[in-house]
């Protein structure tokens, strides 16, 4: 290689790293906000707990909070994306669906299981901090998968929207 | 990236390195509001909107501005198809030039 062309790769390496710093950008900026997953994780705490309550005194509180809380999981990105933009593939779309069926499993699981009367409200309390943070993290942690692949470049232009 | 790739073909218009963010950014999505762009990359609105002529006018970007219910009208950018091939085919002449398959002595790898 000559120093013309070597002149010229070193150009186009810094490029091609300008283009990965420029997507990660990108990715970074379009990621869903903290906010709609904290609204989603709160209901989620709320839910299991109220659940395990049951009876006449909580009545129909636990479908209206989660309903509540899926529905502001939905408005609060669609909100998000219609300001901003949102970056998201076809492979993103298919994962949102799979990254919230475990957190509908760990309910199912921990509402199959009640505690003794004895054990209330702490129980209850003590699910609901456990089950908020760990649904956030959860949340969080798919964000930021997401991020890193789209950053990456580990996407198909075809199937972005 | 899995779709199939253009071919290499080094683009000036887009190597200039502001517009090479623009397009290096509206290429992971499918349309971005101006306001994103200009968080993503740190550019001063007045550079944006110029590099955004210059690329709207080669066609290889849309714009759009859209109403909202309150406040101005925001502008979204696209990447027109035409766009995106170029973009494809710059990135993949540069990673042929990273790997020293192609000099700017091979006239028909270069354009504009």
């Amino acid at each position: 290689m000559n120093p013309d062309e070597s002149a010229e790769a070193n150009e186009a390496t810094e490029s091609l790293e300008t283009i990965a710093e420029s997507r990660a950008a990108m990715a970074r900026t379009g990621r869903r906000p903290a906010w709609v997953d904290a609204g989603l994780a709160v209901a989620m705490g709320l839910f299991v707990p109220l659940t395990l309550v049951g009876g006449e005194a909580v009545g129909v509180a636990p479908v209206g909070v989660l309903i509540a809380g899926i529905a502001w999981f939905v408005l609060g990105e669609r909100f998000y994306a219609t300001r901003h933009g949102q970056l998201m593939d076809a492979r993103a779309r298919g994962a949102r669906l799979g990254h919230l069926l475990p957190l509908a499993l760990g309910a199912l699981l921990v509402a199959l299981f009640p505690p003794p009367q004895s054990w209330q409200p702490w129980y209850a309390v003590l699910v609901a901090v456990a089950f908020g943070a760990g649904c956030f993290a959860w949340l969080r942690w798919s964000v930021g998968y997401h991020v890193r692949r789209l950053a990456a470049g580990d996407y198909d232009p075809a199937s972005l929207r | 990236m899995t779709s199939d790739q253009p071919a290499a073909r080094f683009d000036e218009l887009i190597h200039f390195p502001t517009r090479l963010r623009i397009m290096a950014s509206l290429a992971a999505a499918t349309e971005v509001e101006f306001g994103a762009i200009e968080e993503a990359l740190g550019i001063s609105t007045s550079l944006l909107s110029k590099q955004l002529t210059v690329l709207a006018e080669a066609g290889y970007l849309q714009r759009e501005a859209r109403r909202q219910p309150i406040g101005r009208p925001r502008t979204w950018l696209r990447l027109t198809g035409s766009g995106r091939r170029a973009y494809l085919g710059h990135v993949e002449a540069l990673r042929e030039l990273t790997a020293g398959v192609v000099t700017s002595d091979d006239p028909d790898r270069f354009s504009r």
